[in-house]
């Protein structure tokens, strides 16, 4: 019973959702009633208009965000091994990834253009700064006993990396590519609204807004949330297998 | 047992480490002859530099001053080690074979040869652990065994124990005791532990050598010979009133 404690929430918002639009609470042009809604959004898969959004979408998002983890693991994990790096280099990180990437868009379209390089550059750059940060202060967490220990059984500073400091940071890591995966969504979708594109679920809302078809604004606001929500819960699931022993 | 070969030498070690006050002395000429298969076990008082000393013994940590020499054996003996935080020396994402395993994985023994060696291991100490299970859901006194296991997978000539059984219960201690002195009459290898417990001290070792506060240095050695092999009743002897005692002797006049 308590399983299925977490729909209570969802079922409540429905509901209200309905009793707002059903009698006039709320302005039907600001919010649509949820039958209106849901059923846009099965007419955008039903005629299969949505596909290419989607997939150009995701597209994006995974580039931009796979680079991010590529390039930004190994760095972190590098920065977080030297305390001199980690001090130099501090501040830097800190400051870039406290700027808000999407106030540098224009950057982006002089830098890149107005295709998918932009877009997937700014992605990219929303993602490798947290994804340094997490990666480097996981090191840095690494428990000393365990490096002692595995010196005085003759490890080599690579095998101690290898063998001991990888993954004591692979939780830390990991948390940063859950925070990123979330965040990095976010700005693929603003990105596809400023900078404009052809097909992307970001440029599917502005569309809709130009043409005033709200049902269509929330049906894809509506899948968007689904989209986070799963890949977050398959992230959170994959995490428990990887790094099974986190808390333990 | 021949008592007079001596194993290890430790002549005159001094260390010293840097703080925000300046230096601090540690160790202070610690001088003392370890003997081949004895079980010496260290006692003194928190914070005297007992680990400072252990690893320096394991080569951990080079001496300031001093020097360690094995007059039997050529060269640098091989050396295992157990720590005293098993939960923090093992490594999570390991199960207990890898554990086990682990510094022959790092000399980057085939696996094969890695299994064959903890079957041989495990056999001769009659292990009630199962190899693929999580090390933390070991109950503490099965983790510091499977500690204790690594410790030995190397073949050791010299087991070094930096008080292992600080962290864990007075009835899981006693129960390892048993199984550390079993493996200690079977290897016949020198054992040096740690220790702040004066029973646990006497007990297990044949001599115990009381370290000083800080600097430490050796301050007395006593002679702990209650005949061998022991039981957990003599501990409750009235040679094992005598002998401790002695020590308690021994330690008001170092704490002072």
């Amino acid at each position: 019973m308590k399983k299925l404690l977490f729909v209570i929430g969802p079922i409540a918002l429905l509901i209200l959702w309905w009793i707002l639009t059903k009698f006039g609470f709320a302005n039907s042009f600001l919010l649509p009633s949820p039958e209106d809604t849901f059923s846009r959004l099965f007419g955008l898969f039903s005629s299969g208009e949505v596909f290419n959004d989607i997939r150009l979408t995701f597209y994006r998002w995974s580039i931009g965000y796979l680079l991010g983890c590529v390039v930004g693991i190994p760095l972190g994990i590098l920065m977080g091994y030297s305390e001199k790096v980690y001090k130099s280099c501090e501040f830097l990180i800190e400051f870039f990834r406290s700027l808000p990437v999407t106030a540098m868009f224009p950057l982006f379209l002089l830098m890149f253009g107005i295709g998918d390089s932009s877009k997937i550059a700014m992605t990219f750059t929303a993602t490798v700064f947290i994804i340094i940060i997490n990666s480097a202060y996981g090191v840095t967490q690494t428990k000393k006993s365990r490096i002692k220990a595995a010196k005085t059984f003759g490890a080599t500073n690579f095998q101690i990396f290898t063998n001991v400091v990888f993954y004591e940071s692979l939780p830390h890591t990991l948390i940063g590519m859950r925070t990123t995966l979330s965040l990095s969504l976010i700005v693929v979708i603003v990105s596809e609204m400023f900078i404009g594109t052809q097909f992307g679920l970001g440029q599917r809302i502005y569309d809709a807004y130009t043409r005033n078809s709200v049902d269509e604004l929330y049906a894809v606001i509506v899948l968007l949330g689904i989209i986070g929500y799963f890949s977050n819960k398959l992230f959170m699931y994959m995490e428990t297998k990887i790094a099974f022993w986190t808390g333990k | 047992m021949d008592r007079k070969v001596v194993h290890i030498k430790v002549d005159k070690i001094s260390k010293s480490f840097k703080n925000d006050e300046g230096r601090i002395e540690v160790l202070k000429h610690v001088s003392l002859e370890i003997y081949k298969g004895e079980f010496l076990t260290f006692f003194g008082p928190n914070g005297c530099g007992k680990s400072t000393l252990v690893n320096i013994l394991a080569g951990i940590e080079e001496a300031g001053d001093g020097e360690i020499t094995f007059p039997e054996t050529n060269g640098k003996p091989k050396i295992g080690f157990v720590f005293q935080n098993y939960r923090d020396s093992l490594m999570p994402w390991l199960n207990v074979e890898k554990n086990i395993c682990f510094p022959l994985k790092l000399k980057g023994i085939t696996k094969s040869e890695q299994k064959e060696r903890l079957k041989t291991l495990i056999s001769e100490f009659e292990i009630n652990i199962d190899l693929k299970s999580k090390v933390y859901n070991l109950s503490g006194g099965q983790a510091q065994m499977v500690s204790i296991l690594r410790g030995l997978i190397v073949n050791p000539e010299i087991l070094i124990m930096d008080e292992p059984f600080s962290a864990l219960d007075y009835q899981t201690n006693l129960m390892l005791y048993e199984e550390l002195l079993k493996i200690w009459r079977k290897l016949k290898i020198t054992v040096i532990l740690i220790s702040h417990e004066i029973d646990e001290a006497i007990y297990l070792g044949d001599r115990v050598a009381f370290l000083s506060k800080k600097p430490a240095s050796i301050f007395k050695v006593l002679n702990s010979d209650l005949p061998r092999p022991r039981k957990l009743e003599d501990m409750g002897s009235q040679e094992f009133a005598e002998l401790k005692k002695k020590a308690l002797e021994i330690f008001r006049n170092t704490a002072t």
